[in-house]
């Protein structure tokens, strides 16, 4: 079953990337906080109505990680619709999603002394190659 | 990098056992406060076609973190937050082909080598 509902976590996450490069081809890039604030705010009243009807009792602990993220998130974001409007499409999302990923396991390793196999440095080899190749 | 900082603070949440949910929601939260102050003194205002894709964008948003955590009931986050982030394939299909940009042999390998690597990390974890 958990495999039905990543597949739908594919779908949504590609389709809510989607919409702003929408914004974008409409001409309508300029817009970027009005759009960043409707956006997040939808789906935190979402995320709130699911967490109050499972009665999800939290800490500091989550309200920190959280606010680190979201600020980074919102940050993260901005700048990609910046990227959107002078850059295709076809370079901004590899480069922001697939570099993200890349970046963040080599810095898991530095700040959280995780440990990594072969594939993933071999993945990191590609990615970095990969994002050389889109970039030049 | 600031999307780099933010996959660090998922990671920095999983290792201290957090709640995802309550995780998730506080991240909304704190990004659509940021987004309302810097909306507050900017010259950007409301757009009626603007605030329907934003609401269309960010219920989808909810959707996939909402399905991310269904997954993790049972499924490894490794793998689930992996195949979440390969979502960006689509709007690059839909650049490529509703959009008419233009991608070199160069950029398709490059593009495919990044494919590559997310799968690959993902497979490690």
């Amino acid at each position: 079953m958990w495999k039905k509902f990543v597949i739908m976590a594919f779908f949504f996450n590609g389709l809510c990337l989607l919409f702003s490069k929408i914004l974008v081809q409409a001409g309508l890039g300029s817009h970027n906080l009005f759009y960043l604030f409707v956006f997040y705010s939808a789906g935190f009243l979402w995320s709130l109505f699911f967490c109050l009807k499972d009665k999800i009792v939290f800490g500091k602990k989550e309200i920190f990680t959280g606010m680190g993220a979201g600020i980074s998130s919102f940050l993260g974001s901005l700048f990609l619709m910046f990227a959107l409007n002078k850059v295709p499409g076809t370079i901004v999302y590899p480069v922001a999603v697939g570099g993200n990923l890349v970046t963040v396991t080599i810095f898991a390793v530095i700040i959280f002394r995780e440990k990594i196999g072969f594939r993933a440095v071999l993945g990191i080899v590609n990615g970095v190659v990969g994002l050389i190749l889109i970039s030049i | 990098m600031f999307y780099t900082l933010f996959g660090l603070f998922f990671k920095l949440s999983s290792h201290k056992k957090c709640n995802p949910a309550a995780v998730n929601m506080n991240t909304l939260l704190f990004a659509s406060l940021s987004a309302f102050v810097f909306f507050l003194f900017s010259l950007n205002q409301y757009h009626g076609k603007v605030m329907l894709l934003a609401l269309c964008g960010g219920s989808f948003l909810f959707a996939a973190f909402l399905f991310t955590l269904l997954a993790l009931k049972d499924g490894k986050i490794s793998t689930c937050w992996t195949i979440m982030n390969l979502g960006m394939v689509i709007p690059v299909i839909f650049s490529i082909f509703l959009w008419k940009e233009l991608v070199d042999p160069k950029k398709i390998t490059g593009l495919s080598l990044i494919c590559f690597a997310i799968i690959m990390i993902g497979a490690d974890s």
